[in-house]
């Protein structure tokens, strides 16, 4: 048994050990029962098919005897009435009747009349429908019925070719009794068989006696189906060209009698074909109405008929076909009794089996905790003990290795953590080194660019001092400059408000001149507005205005518009007055300021030149620091080179304790997937 | 037919002079609040209160300048569509007032122009080589605003003269 596959190995061994228990159960119940149910049903259908065969023949057999028998009776019944001194005396009677040399009709009639009563009396008595006297050269002397009238000639006209003629030929050619075969005479009623009888007179032929026979006596004979069953029956039926034409009222088909034909040849009814052709036989075939039967068949000589003796093929196998269903419904009950009993038995083997295939299964996927019941005290209670007792045995070992796993991965686990914690401490210290390093360098780099920058600044403050110095000489210079502007200003404002004074004093001369051009413009404007109002009165008037006007736009209209710009120029020159007079003061005081800015440069100057020496003071405390911040870096760097090494010792100490976790954590995988 | 002329924007401009009561100086005039602004205000003109408008302004020629030819034209007409014995009286602020022409009737240059935005404009006429605008003054204000500038008695006037 090998644990893989494990998903259908339940399903095969169990299908193993039921499926073959259940074979080997039904060959050996199965085989001869089988066999002997097969050989007894042969038996039995095959005597139940012969108990049919002869049921059919000895029927058939039995018709045929029984309507050959009635035949010869008939015939033998005719033979001793034609022999009968009355007959014989009626037929020389109406013989000569009929051969009479005047009015024969009248003198037949007379002599029939004498012999009708015997001639009916005795045709009832034997159960005949028709009695002929015939004379030899066939004209009929006497008849019951006028269906055939007396006068008539048998061998001429509609009885030609009937049956009555073929009898009366055989009566007077073999001189010996027969019986013909059924036919219609007439329009209506039934068909009718003539027993044709010779009539001897003293040693010699002088007519044939002729009884009509009816077909009810043989239809009763066929009609007869005891024996037959539900759906039996009897056909008869006789060769007319290539046809059998049926003789008898069928049970299916109850007008059938001389109506019916069934064509030779075909497949259909071929029994009652052989039987016409005049064979014997028996057969399962299809009957007129294409239903399969079993029939028996034979010929009837007499009436030169076939005989067909036929019963449904289902009716007369009811009983073969009842036994083969008993036979299957016993068959089937045996096999699904066997199976069962098969299957319970198997599965009684079986079970425990299974049981202990489904613990050995949970213990292989980790679930220790199976119980198992030994309910029989069998070999397969035996396994199951066995299990039970391993399995419990497995739990214990595998408690105790879980307890174990679990407190060594709690040791890894604080070992690795301890280390991980060291790893970072080490780390942090190597990070610090280094950004220690990396500050003094800067601190190096910065000192260094300091002193340089420190030189520099010395030298400009030299160049300050001197610069400061020629300054303040130029600006000597400049304080005289401004003091001769100041003075200039000032000259040129008192220039400038005396044109002013002379700008208003052309101001009002105009503005006099000016207001008295207006008024007089307006004047002569009113003065003409009522002289045009006065209007021819007023024309002399108009003139003088318009003088007026004339000379005052002459002396001072164009001056109407100088006053204001007079005005504006006025303002204008007292503005700029103004204007100088704020320069002036304004060049006054940058004079002033000038000389609070020469004493200043002279303070700045001596200040320079103090800040020069402090400077180089500075200097030479930088260079000094740059060389200490140097040193303090390269001792650093060892330090820092220290801390990266003793971090990697660290690295490897922490990667074997991930190992050890790793492998403890395995460990107790593995034992974890086990459930106690 | 004597025409005022004075000018407007520099361009020259006329009215009949028969319609011209005086012309005087440039008064101060009282202003009124919620007028157009062409409107000035009311001025007292021989003890009578009559409204002065700037004609620079109404003709859309903004603020005319400070000069001394810078006048008001006092005019008094019937306003169309009014009473026959109801005429009004105005003073007109114009600029360069300085003149009084005479224009014969045939001088006149073009008919009356009928312009819906500017109905007071009258025919353009040629005097002297300049082209001057004859300005129709009792079509110089809108009806709803004379009627509001004179609404009673007291300053419309009965005629006296000058009618025709």
């Amino acid at each position: 048994m090998t644990p893989d596959p494990k998903a259908d190995h339940g399903t095969s061994m169990r299908r193993s050990i039921a499926g073959r228990l259940l074979f080997w159960f039904l060959v050996i119940a199965l085989i001869p029962c089988a066999l002997l149910t097969a050989i007894t049903a042969r038996i039995a259908s095959s005597a139940l098919e012969k108990s049919v065969r002869d049921t059919l023949v000895q029927t058939a057999a039995g018709k045929a005897g029984e309507l050959e028998a009635y035949a010869g009776e008939r015939v033998r019944d005719g033979a001793a009435l034609a022999r009968g001194p009355t007959l014989v005396r009626a037929v020389r009677d109406l013989s000569r009747a009929a051969e009479a040399e005047d009015d024969p009709r009248a003198r037949l009639n007379a002599a029939a009349a004498a012999v009708t009563p015997y001639l009916t009396y005795a045709a009832s008595s034997f159960g005949y429908e028709q009695l002929l006297l015939i004379d030899t050269s066939g004209r009929i002397l006497f008849s019951l019925d006028d269906a055939i009238p007396p006068g008539t000639m048998v061998g001429s006209g509609g009885l030609a070719t009937s049956e009555l003629a073929v009898g009366f030929d055989r009566a007077k050619t073999l001189l010996q009794s027969d019986l013909g075969g059924f036919q219609h005479y007439g329009p209506a009623g039934q068909p009718m068989a003539f027993v044709t009888c010779p009539v001897f007179d003293e040693g010699r032929l002088t007519g044939v006696l002729a009884l009509g026979l009816g077909p009810e006596r043989v239809w009763k004979v066929l009609s007869d189906f005891s024996g037959l069953g539900e759906t039996g029956e009897v056909v008869a039926g006789q060769l007319v060209g290539d046809s059998v034409l049926v003789t008898t009222p069928l049970r299916h088909v109850s007008d059938a009698a001389f109506r019916l034909r069934i064509p030779l040849g075909t497949d259909q009814a071929s029994g009652i074909q052989q039987a016409a052709s005049g064979t014997r036989g028996y057969g399962t075939l299809r009957d007129y109405r294409g239903q399969e039967v079993v029939a028996a068949w034979s010929y009837l000589p007499s009436f030169r008929w076939g005989l067909a003796v036929k019963q449904d093929a289902a009716e007369a196998y009811r009983l073969v076909r009842f036994q083969r269903s008993a036979i299957i419904g016993l068959s089937l009950a045996t096999i699904v009794g066997v199976t069962l009993a098969a299957l319970v038995v198997a599965r009684t083997i079986s079970g425990p089996i299974r049981t202990a295939m489904a613990v050995a299964r949970q213990v292989a996927g980790g679930d220790l905790r199976a119980a198992v019941d030994v309910t029989n005290d069998d070999e397969t209670g035996a396994l199951l003990a066995a299990i039970q007792t391993m399995t419990s045995d497995l739990r214990g070992l595998i408690g105790r290795i879980q307890h174990s796993s679990v407190a060594l991965m709690g040791t890894a686990t604080a070992i690795q953590a301890t280390a991980s914690e060291q790893h970072q401490v080490m780390a942090d210290y190597g990070a610090s080194t280094s950004q220690a390093v990396a500050a003094v360098k800067q601190i190096s780099v910065t000192s260094q660019e300091l002193v340089r920058t420190m030189t520099e600044v010395n030298d400009m403050a030299g160049r300050t001092g001197t610069m400061a110095t020629e300054g303040r000489a130029d600006l000597e210079g400049m304080d005289g400059t401004m003091r001769g502007l100041a003075e200039s200003t000032s000259s040129f404002g008192a220039k400038l408000a005396t044109i002013s004074e002379r700008a208003a004093n052309i101001n009002l001369a105009v503005t006099t001149i000016t207001k008295v051009a207006d008024q007089t413009n307006l004047l002569s404007i009113n003065a003409a507005i009522e002289a045009e109002k006065a209007g021819e009165y007023g024309l002399g008037f108009l003139v003088v205005a318009r003088e007026i006007r004339r000379l005052a736009d002459q002396t001072a209209v164009a001056s109407l518009d100088i006053e204001r710009m007079v005005k504006e120029m006025q303002y204008a020159v007292s503005a700029g007055v103004m204007e100088m007079d704020k320069f002036s003061e304004q060049v006054r005081a940058g004079v002033h300021e000038i000389g609070a800015v020469a004493g200043k440069l002279g303070g700045i100057i001596e200040a320079v030149h103090g800040i020069s020496g402090r400077f180089g003071q500075v200097t030479e405390g930088m260079r000094a620091q740059s060389q200490g911040a140097d040193q303090i870096r390269e001792a650093m760097v060892r330090l820092a080179d220290g801390a990266s090494r003793t971090a990697g010792a660290l690295d490897d100490f922490n990667s074997a304790t991930v190992h050890l976790r790793e492998a403890v954590g395995d460990l107790k995988e593995e034992v974890s997937r086990f459930t106690i | 037919m004597q025409l005022l002329t004075f000018s407007i924007a520099g361009e020259p401009c006329a009215i009949e002079a028969r319609l011209v009561t005086e012309v005087l100086p440039l008064v101060p005039a009282r202003p009124l609040p919620q007028v157009p602004d062409y409107v000035l205000g009311m001025f007292t003109y021989r003890g009578d209160l009559v409204p002065l408008v700037d004609l620079s302004r109404r003709m859309a020629a903004g603020p005319p300048r400070q000069r001394l030819s810078t006048r008001v034209i006092v005019v008094e007409f019937r306003p169309p569509e009014r009473l026959a014995d109801a005429a009004v009286r105005l003073g007109l602020v114009a600029e360069n007032v300085i003149g009084i022409r005479g224009a014969d009737k045939a001088a006149v240059g073009s008919p009356p122009l009928q312009l819906a935005s500017a109905p007071y404009l009258g025919p353009l006429l040629r005097l002297g080589g300049e082209t001057v605008q004859v300005i129709d003054i009792r079509r110089l204000l809108p009806d709803d605003l004379l009627a509001g500038l004179f609404p009673s008695v007291p300053s419309v006037v009965r005629p006296t003269e000058g009618r025709s």
